[in-house]
């Protein structure tokens, strides 16, 4: 499965021996989530969203995965939980409507947006229900849209009060986002990412290094 | 690693002690209070890196602690160590910038979370604010060019 989500195209540019471990620490978490009826069932019902979703999800857990590895402050247990809490950020939007999520954030209306922001909300209080999910999931759930500059949501956090394993996954949302809709491979989107200053700057510096580093060859 | 001053909040005077007792390695000062009205006496009074605190408390929550400090202009990380807390009040913990929820009796994850909590707290004394910004965009430019 995870070969199927995480295609080759996807981590070309990456070492090897981390795309393994990646792709198997991916499909272990999924596993682990996927052994809570509740959870499971979530988990099937954004699959049947889109096409996209589940293949997002696991790259968001791939990604946000490469970038706590050249953290020195995240741990096996903190991995474990951004890993999760990646492949959970988007369980939120399956409280919207369908016809909304068809649309793109840039083209909704004022009123379409302040609806959709709230899904990470909303993923947090579906996810309250589980007890397979603990409270460091559930605030990277609820915290995944943040911005280091203010301009996140669903709190407008500033970048001091975002929880710290959000941050990641934060990072990793965006980038896929760009691999995918601009169909890139990740060292073009690592490029596009740092030469729009506009966009990088939303996120944690410490974040973003760990995200190149990823990429360094030594 | 750097050691920095801890404090300690809970109405549980037993846990506050083998909490200290624990973690008298992993600070350089140990600070405790058991609610939310004491604590902020505390943090008034001394240079504090990080903060335990549990959100069931008389005279003054947890929540309404982290309220008051954040309030008064002060970023200081937050760990909140609970039993159980309600989703309503762990969302509004987030609002305020909560560093880090976790649960009792989990000791492990607490080391891990004021030893990161206590070197964030120092970052935050030392803030370079949006200077500090601009060369750490440069920097990662510099890193992506060198990795190119």
């Amino acid at each position: 499965m995870t070969d199927n989500f995480i295609e080759e195209r996807y981590t070309n540019g990456l070492k090897p021996d981390f795309v393994k471990e990646g792709r198997a620490l991916c499909m272990n978490m999924f596993n682990t989530l996927g052994s809570d009826p509740h959870v499971s069932r979530q988990l099937e019902q954004l699959n049947l969203l889109s096409p996209t979703t589940s293949s997002h999800s696991f790259l968001v857990s791939f990604f946000s995965m490469l970038i706590c590895k050249h953290l020195d402050w995240v741990s096996s247990r903190t991995i474990e939980s951004v890993v999760m809490g990646a492949f959970l950020h988007d369980i939120g939007l399956l409280q919207l409507n369908k016809e909304l999520l068809e649309k793109k954030y840039e083209s909704m209306t004022e009123s379409e947006k302040k609806i959709y922001e709230q899904h990470p909300r909303l993923g947090y209080e579906m996810l309250s229900k589980s007890s397979a999910v603990n409270e460091q999931i559930r605030q990277i759930v609820l915290q995944h849209h943040e911005q280091v500059s203010s301009l996140g949501y669903p709190f407008r956090l500033s970048g001091v009060r975002i929880y710290p394993p959000a941050k990641i996954v934060a990072l990793a949302d965006a980038f896929v986002e760009i691999i995918v809709a601009q169909n890139l491979t990740p060292i073009n989107a690592l490029k596009h990412l740092l030469i729009h200053k506009e966009i990088i700057m939303n996120y944690d510096g410490e974040i973003v290094r760990a995200l190149v580093s990823g990429f360094r060859s030594k | 690693m750097r050691l920095g001053n801890l404090l300690i909040v809970d109405d549980e005077e037993l846990l506050v002690k083998n909490i200290s007792f624990l973690l008298k390695k992993y600070a350089e000062n140990i600070f405790v209070a058991f609610n939310g009205v004491e604590a902020f006496e505390v943090i008034q009074k001394h240079p504090i890196h990080c903060v335990i605190c549990d959100i069931s408390m008389p005279k003054m929550t947890g929540l309404e602690f982290l309220q008051k400090v954040r309030d008064s202009g002060n970023e200081v990380p937050f760990i909140f160590y609970t039993a159980y807390a309600q989703p309503e009040i762990m969302m509004k913990a987030a609002e305020y910038g909560a560093f880090d929820f976790l649960r009792k009796p989990d000791f492990e994850s607490l080391i891990e979370s004021i030893t990161r909590g206590i070197a964030e707290g120092f970052k935050r004394e030392n803030k370079t604010g949006e200077s500090g910004k601009e060369n750490d965009y440069d920097k990662l430019l510099q890193d992506l060019n060198k990795l190119l």
